[in-house]
């Protein structure tokens, strides 16, 4: 989100600059103005001050005084806890943005199928991505998860003795990305959307040519997806790297066990608010900021060598 | 005429989104324009509402008790309507920062003994003396040590609410069954890792001797008052890698015996008393403040089970006593309340008047008033007539409480709860793993001065 929305205002406002001239767009500016109060009252300001404090020690309760780029170096070379977090972060980034995106992709090629009552599925398996950020669907999680919870009964039903899995440090992440993949649903509507637009003579044409099922995914359905991909890999990352309520509720708020779901915003929190040095965890937002910029500027540019566009990208 | 019509939406379309914020503000308009009723009341009085906001941690126990004597409070004073927000311990002192650094807490604040100092220097709490001299806040009953408890700088901040010793709280059914003595008041470290390893034995999987409370910063802290130091000298730690051995060690005997619950059990306890073992019915013993005493025999899920209350051990051979006697929690004012006399008056009420604190009973600790310990002597139930005891017990062995918590704290105490973490689940090696600890702590601890 906010390496979206830093690009986003410097392009609307010289295009705003250029035309101010003429009458016409002058309402436009004025259609545009509760956007732009909002964006400079509730976000720039914000985003600016939070530039500034990350180079104090501004710890909420008293006036902040300033420090350089100490902050910085610290972060850099003595938190150990920073490194964790990153690591930490990565890891269920790269778990689950793969597994979400797959799984959104094949229930969307499921339903895609022409079955009777889409309207119906597509609501059901949205729901999740509507209710998975809240705190009553984590809590739920963590009990479902828990020790004696729904899952270790079932599994013993079956004569397997499970761990605690949100309380086990080697499994505490991954029950964290399997909530997150189970809020496939935005992803997936956006798929099914995509593909509904492939031209159905592709296959048609290509089942002539004597193409199988397998052959056409590879050869028709997924290229033309590649932009559909793309946007929702761009999305999927962005949201990850900043996800915070699951673990938060899950560990508790302590990234527990063993720091082992101390995500990069948790523990930006835990400083903050917490241990109360806002300066710190200021300079640790404007770190994350650069990080998801740097991949979202890898994604782009790699982009030009996978992504199809079928009118050639104009 | 087009432009008429842009201009009409335009003004709509503004007046919807302004509108929403007007509405917002006007709320608060009653609770700022009451703000000048100190002065002569005039004739709308009725409509010109105190309104005051109060904030507190506890558990479901507390909310329901606090509630009620605040319901009390309204009842005599129609004029003053107060606001209850309340929640767990977990995450309140980040929500009151949060508020306090949006100059919008609430007037009335509950505030511990750890953080009274950092907030008091910062002025975000209300100086009471004005007050206490003007007569809506009488303290002449009041136990002298807890004043000066409440008082940073010469000046009064906070009001103990009730006075507090920790201590372990142990199932009496469990006991009974197994035959085991209750403990006295001279029982030792070993003695608690005998008792607990002979319940792991008799009873089996599935239950322990105690809950795993090496991560309990408090607790290991009366170990380290046990070898005559504190636990934070001069800004810096204060305890020696021996006092952490020696603590981690025995917290590892138990693990090994199973007579403590697993690390997994552990890491899913909160300091929600519903979630511990004791409560739960799946451990005989824990540790806790005399005060939760109540809260605790509340979660309990077997009632008929009674929970007594013990000193903590003693070290063998130990220099002074561990034990002391903490202000439960304070009530202090905001610092930019606009109602700062109504809010003395709260703080009165619920520390002076005889209905209230019959209300509040001993839940937030023994009452700092005089008059209100005798007067509710004759009527205590079960549970409070054990803590008002094991609070005079502790009085007769005690040493004086550590002064407050140093700035960095709540940083460090974070670390040890993953060093004992990492030592419960068998990551890295103690020596090695205590050794990290203490640079890193006495680091936050020299940068937060």
């Amino acid at each position: 989100m906010t390496a979206s929305s830093m690009t986003k205002p410097q392009k609307r406002s010289k295009r705003a600059k250029k035309s101010a001239a003429s009458p016409n767009n002058r309402a436009a500016l004025f259609f545009l103005a509760p956007w732009l109060i909002g964006l400079i009252c509730l976000t720039l300001g914000p985003v600016l001050a939070s530039l500034y404090f990350s180079l104090t020690d501004y710890s909420i309760l008293a006036s902040p005084n300033w420090v350089g780029l100490s902050n910085y170096t610290e972060m850099l070379t003595a938190d150990k806890l920073f490194g964790t977090s990153l690591k930490v972060t990565f890891t269920y980034v790269f778990a689950s943005v793969p597994l979400k995106l797959i799984f959104a992709l094949g229930v969307a090629l499921l339903l895609n199928k022409g079955i009777k009552g889409l309207g119906i599925y597509r609501t059901i398996y949205y729901i999740p991505s509507l209710l998975g950020g809240s705190i009553a669907i984590s809590m739920l999680w963590r009990k479902m998860l828990g020790g004696d919870g729904l899952v270790n009964q079932v599994l013993l039903k079956v004569g397997i003795h499970a761990p605690d899995w949100v309380a086990n440090p080697k499994y505490a992440l991954y029950s964290i990305v399997l909530l997150s993949v189970w809020q496939f649903g935005s992803s997936m509507i956006i798929f099914l959307s995509g593909l509904k637009q492939i031209p159905s003579d592709y296959y048609e044409a290509s089942s002539v040519d004597g193409a199988g099922k397998i052959r056409q995914f590879w050869s028709i359905t997924l290229p033309i997806l590649t932009p559909v991909i793309f946007f929702n890999l761009v999305m999927q990352i962005i949201t990850s790297f900043q996800s915070f309520t699951q673990a938060f509720v899950i560990s508790n708020g302590s990234g527990g066990p063993l720091n082992s779901t101390l995500m990069y915003s948790l523990y930006l929190y835990k400083k903050g608010f917490a241990f109360f040095q806002m300066g710190y965890a200021s300079a640790m937002a404007w770190v994350l900021l650069l990080i998801i910029g740097c991949f979202t500027f890898i994604i782009f540019r790699s982009s030009r060598g996978w992504v199809h566009y079928e009118d050639g990208g104009k | 005429m087009i432009k008429n019509k842009f201009g009409i939406v335009m003004v709509l379309s503004l007046s919807l989104i302004f509108g929403g914020c007007s509405a917002q503000g006007s709320k608060e308009q009653p609770g700022a324009g009451a703000s000048t009723d100190n002065g002569s009341g005039s004739s709308d009085s009725n409509s010109q509402k105190v309104e005051l906001r109060i904030t507190w941690w506890g558990s479901q126990t507390r909310h329901d008790l606090t509630i009620k004597a605040l319901e009390l409070f309204q009842q005599k004073h129609p004029d003053i309507v107060i606001k209850p927000e309340y929640s767990g311990w977990d995450g309140y002192f980040d929500k009151l920062s949060t508020q306090v650094a949006g100059a919008n807490a609430p007037d009335l604040i509950q505030m511990d003994y750890a953080f009274l100092t950092d907030y008091a220097n910062r002025d975000a709490l209300l100086d009471l003396d004005t007050y206490t001299q003007s007569g809506d806040l009488k303290i002449d009953k009041h136990d002298p040590s807890m004043i000066t408890a409440g008082t940073v700088n010469d000046k009064l901040y906070a009001i103990t609410l009730g006075v507090n010793a920790p201590g372990v709280v142990y199932s009496s059914k469990v006991f009974k069954e197994l035959n085991i003595a209750d403990p006295d008041t001279s029982w030792t470290w070993e003695d608690f890792a005998k008792i607990a390893q002979q319940i792991k034995d008799a009873k089996g999987d599935g239950y322990v001797g105690a809950a795993d409370n090496s991560g309990t910063f408090n607790i290991f802290q009366i170990m380290v008052r046990q070898s005559g130091r504190a636990l934070f000298e001069d800004g810096q730690l204060g305890a020696t890698k021996e006092d952490f051995s020696n603590w981690f060690q025995l917290w590892n005997d138990l693990r090994a015996g199973g007579a403590i619950t697993s690390p997994e059990a552990t890491a899913t306890m909160t300091t929600a008393l519903e979630t511990r073992p004791l409560a739960l019915g799946t451990g005989a013993m824990d540790f806790t403040w005399s005060n939760q005493l109540i809260a605790f025999q509340k979660a309990m899920k077997d009632s008929d089970d009674l929970l007594k209350i013990q000193v903590l051990p003693h070290l063998k051979g130990e220099v002074k006593s561990g034990e002391y006697l903490k202000p439960g929690q304070f009530m202090s004012g905001y610092s930019k309340t606009q109602h700062p006399k109504e809010v003395a008056m709260v703080i009165d009420f619920l520390v002076n008047d005889p209905e209230a604190t019959a209300i509040l009973g001993s839940e937030r600790g023994v009452p700092v008033n005089s008059d209100i310990r005798a007067q509710m002597a004759s009527t205590l139930s079960e549970t409070d007539q054990m803590i008002f005891n094991f609070v005079d017990t502790v009085a007769k062995d005690k040493s004086d409480i550590d002064p407050p918590y140093p700035q960095g704290f709540s940083e460090v105490d974070k670390n040890f709860r993953t060093l004992s973490e990492q030592i419960a689940f068998g990551q890295g090696e103690l020596s090695g793993n205590i050794d990290e600890f203490m640079t890193s702590s006495n680091s936050v601890l020299s940068k937060a001065k």
